[in-house]
């Protein structure tokens, strides 16, 4: 089970606010993933395409998916749009990884895209609250920031987080950020300006918060049979879970923790068979600083109520004891919604092969983990990968 | 024999003082004026109508459902006494409006008196008037904004004792113009002399044992002038109108929530109301202690919210934005349908409960969160509860149909209800500043303007403060 899928594959566009559209991101996210396989490559291989998206802006809800595909050469290649909000493409890469353990399939295409930065502002608004509850959350006038900030606040009076501690998580991830050519944000932050930021929904500012960005990301998987076709150094998917969760934050009886992470969590370290002290560096959904916070709890990295502190001790800067977000995370890498799970992946296929840029590849990386959130909760997916 | 059996009134929490206008302006118009009452963004006719009602029922609680309820209004354009009934459960309620003109609360009182006389039981008449005036016209200064409530039943503490009523064709009264601000009317000396004449007929001899008076109160000279022909200097200076501004139909109620707060068994109470031609004088006669919460004159409560000009301004959607498209993505949106099949949840909390476990449920579910069962039955909430969690949403956080509401009064705070019955609910808190909210504070429900959409406002769920000294 261990070793019965394979990324053979991966690349991403850069993400941001591109001056592309959905199309063409999508061909360099193709493009990026192809020069990434060592041996040659026939795309007439691939079976079956995941494509984890929200559909930019609601213009192309409706088959999604053959829009892409179609524009990149491979229109008769059986493909479905997969959504879960901003878990979109981690639950593209299950499906995919469903599909090739199921026997079905040996060779997938699992990618995500998202087009955000077109929008008018009160367009994109919209977007960023349409994985809430509509009918009662919406309507108490919150979007995603004011979900997340009801969290954080509680968090807050129930451990005593900080907003240092929160702070502490944007400054570390702005400095992976910085040095990650892919990334959205490249410039590094320091806590003063992260602190004096203006408020969006309090008790979350600016830097509290991930950008609105556009790109797309493509992750090629294979059967254990096949992937030698593609590569000597495949990374291995050693585990994929799920869990879902009431949409709306009012219906669950905790706000200071994800139940949907904590199931995603656990289903996958016994899958894998590892706990949380074999891993050797994550890729959390930090959406907002205290998500990052909540995650390393939800998942066993710190003790329930201590994510604050965790993160304030360097624990997880890449010198620390598991370093998290090398690649930026969402808040400096970018959250192109559909895209980021997909591009989770991308980051821990490079980091296990050793290809990440200097000064952010985790040193002898040989096991990590992805952890992808939909909206505040609702769904998640945690996939744990090894050499 | 018919009569008041409770009264309850709302004042919004927010006022602009005479002075500030005198600042920005170089003058406040409005005579004997101190300062007056703006409706929160989120409050209208509608709401306030209900605070009212809820105030007054709540000293006067009952088994049976009124025959009746009569709302009435001077400034109001859209059915209120429907919308009033629904928030309060009345299901075989007759819900009446009158509107149009500052005479319709004193007729409803009198419709109300006959109703119950001739056996109907119980009446509920509440009058609510926010009127709008054009920034740049002196009348505006002291247009202002309240409601009050009266349960009428067969078992009042005040009676009506004497009536008299006067119809003039000529006269013209405030009216609204082409854009709905409220203009001056012509002729008010006429109606002034008008409401002593029915003052004079209804007093009669009996001028000595009047001890309150409910005048009607364009401004603070109106009682005095009105009235000091017929009754002692010191029973004709100005009431309400002097911290509230000009109420509409409400002013002759909430004067009259004001005298019967003071009044002693065996006094009279003298209202005259006057509106599009109509005026009418009643004299009540307390004939029992009438339970009600009195409006505290003099003091402002630690809850009321002093205005300068521009945010007066402000509120009042002078300065918004018009060319933001609201339009074009509708951050909550619901269908219409389906927002009205809800309507039951959102002003009464009804929910569930659960005849397996006994656990309440909300919103509705097709099984039990706590045991799976299937065996639901509607069941109404208590709508009190702390807060489990807040946020404040400021300019970028709201959603677009938020965004007036913003542009009026700023941030907004949000709030994770924990209810008393056990679910929780996510709600505006309103009526509070919003660096005033804090983690397990107590609140209770209450039903306020969300937004407008598909040109219907929608109300809905919104939770206080429940002590109103916060």
């Amino acid at each position: 089970m261990a070793e019965d899928v394979a990324i053979v594959a991966a690349g991403q566009s850069r993400f941001g606010a591109r001056r592309e559209g959905p199309k063409e991101l999508f061909a360099e996210a193709w493009r990026a993933c192809r020069e990434a396989v060592d041996k040659g490559f026939d795309p007439l291989l691939i079976q079956e395409a995941y494509v984890g998206s929200m559909a930019f802006g609601g213009y192309q809800l409706g088959n999604t998916a053959s829009l892409p595909l179609g524009y990149i050469g491979l229109p008769y290649l059986p493909s479905r749009r997969v959504e879960n909000a901003c878990a979109s493409s981690s639950f593209a890469l299950r499906d995919g990884y469903l599909a090739i353990r199921s026997g079905a399939a040996d060779v997938v295409l699992v990618a995500g895209l998202e087009k955000m930065t077109d929008l008018p502002t009160e367009r994109q608004k919209y977007w960023l609250g349409v994985s809430g509850d509509t009918e009662w959350e919406r309507l108490a006038g919150t979007t995603f920031a004011g979900t997340y900030a009801l969290m954080a606040l509680r968090h807050m009076h129930d451990f005593g987080t900080t907003r240092e501690q929160m702070a502490a998580v944007a400054v570390k991830n702005h400095r992976h950020g910085a040095l990650n050519p892919k990334a959205h944000l490249q410039k590094e932050i320091t806590l003063e300006q992260a602190l004096r930021a203006p408020m969006v929904a309090h008790p979350l500012g600016l830097y509290d918060c991930c950008p609105v960005s556009d790109g797309a990301a493509v992750v090629l998987l294979a059967s254990r049979e096949k992937a030698k076709r593609f590569t000597d150094a495949p990374v291995w998917i050693r585990a994929s879970a799920a869990a879902n969760d009431h949409l709306a934050l009012h219906e669950r009886p905790s706000i200071t923790r994800m139940e949907a992470t904590i199931r995603a969590g656990k289903a996958a370290f016994h899958q894998a068979d590892l706990s949380p002290r074999d891993i050797d560096l994550a890729e959390l959904h930090d959406s907002f600083t205290i998500a990052e916070i909540m995650a390393l709890e939800d998942l066993g990295f710190c003790p329930k109520g201590r994510g604050g502190a965790f993160v304030e001790s360097g624990a997880t800067q890449r010198d620390g004891q598991i370093p998290v977000n090398l690649s930026g995370g969402l808040k400096a890498k970018g959250h192109p919604l559909g895209a980021t799970g997909a591009g989770q992946a991308v980051e821990v296929f490079h980091q296990l092969r050793g290809s990440a840029e200097k000064g952010r590849q985790a040193e002898g990386a040989e096991v990590a983990l992805t952890h992808n959130v939909g909206g505040s909760g609702a769904s998640c997916t945690v996939h744990i990968y090894g050499r | 024999m018919a009569g008041i059996e409770a009264y309850g009134y709302h004042l919004p929490r927010y006022s602009i003082r005479g002075k500030e206008y005198a600042n920005a302006l170089g003058h406040f118009a409005a005579r004997g004026v101190e300062e007056k009452i703006i409706p929160g963004w989120d409050e209208d006719e509608v709401t306030m109508a209900l605070e009212a009602l809820i105030r007054a029922l709540e000293m006067a609680p009952a088994e049976r459902e009124p025959s009746i309820l009569v709302a009435a209004s001077s400034s109001a354009r859209r059915p209120v006494a429907q919308t009033l009934a629904q928030a309060l459960g009345l299901g075989s309620t007759e819900a009446v409006d009158i509107q149009g003109n500052s005479h319709a609360a004193v007729e409803a009182l009198l419709v109300g008196l006959k109703a119950v006389g001739s056996g109907e039981g119980r009446v509920l008449v509440v009058s609510s008037d926010a009127p709008r005036g054009a920034p740049d016209d002196p009348f505006e200064h002291g247009l202002g904004a309240g409601a009050a409530a009266f349960v009428l039943g067969p078992g009042g503490g005040a009676e009506l004792v004497a009536r008299a009523t006067e119809t003039t064709e000529d006269l013209v009264g405030p009216h609204e113009d082409d854009q709905g601000f409220l203009r001056v009317g012509a002729n008010q000396d006429a109606g002034v002399a008008a409401m002593g004449r029915v003052a004079k007929a209804a007093v009669g001899d009996a001028a000595n044992e009047v001890a309150g008076v409910a005048c009607h109160e364009w401004d603070g000279r109106t009682a005095r002038e009105a009235l000091s022909s017929v009754l002692p200097k010191e029973l004709t200076e100005a009431g309400a109108v002097r911290f509230a501004g000009y109420t509409g139909s409400s002013s002759p109620m909430l004067n009259l929530v004001v005298a019967l707060g003071d009044a002693r068994v065996g006094q009279t109470i003298l209202m005259v109301g006057h509106g599009a031609g109509r005026t009418t004088a009643v004299l009540w006669r307390v004939t029992a202690k009438v339970p009600g919460v009195g409006i505290v004159t003099g003091e402002p409560k630690a809850n009321r919210r002093y205005l300068t000009y521009p945010e007066y301004l402000r509120l009042r959607g002078a300065l918004a934005n018009p060319t933001v498209n609201r339009q074009t993505a509708l951050g909550a949106y619901v269908p219409l349908a389906t927002y009205q099949a809800t309507v039951g949840q959102r002003y009464r909390l009804i929910g569930q409960v659960c005849t397996t476990c006994n656990a309440k449920v909300f919103p509705p579910k097709a099984s039990c969160p706590s045991c799976g069962g299937e065996a639901l039955q509607p069941h109404a909430l208590d709508p009190r509860g702390r807060l489990h969690s807040f946020t404040i949403i400021a300019r970028g956080a709201a959603p677009t149909e938020f965004l007036e509401q913003q542009e009026a009064q700023g941030e907004y705070a949000v709030g994770l209800v924990q209810l008393e019955d056990g679910p929780r609910i996510t709600a505006q808190i309103t009526d509070v500043e919003p660096g005033a909210v804090e983690v397990e504070m107590p609140v209770v429900l209450v039903l306020r303007k969300l937004y407008r959409q598909e040109g219907i406002v929608r109300y809905g769920t919104k939770f206080r403060p429940l002590s109103r000294d916060v």
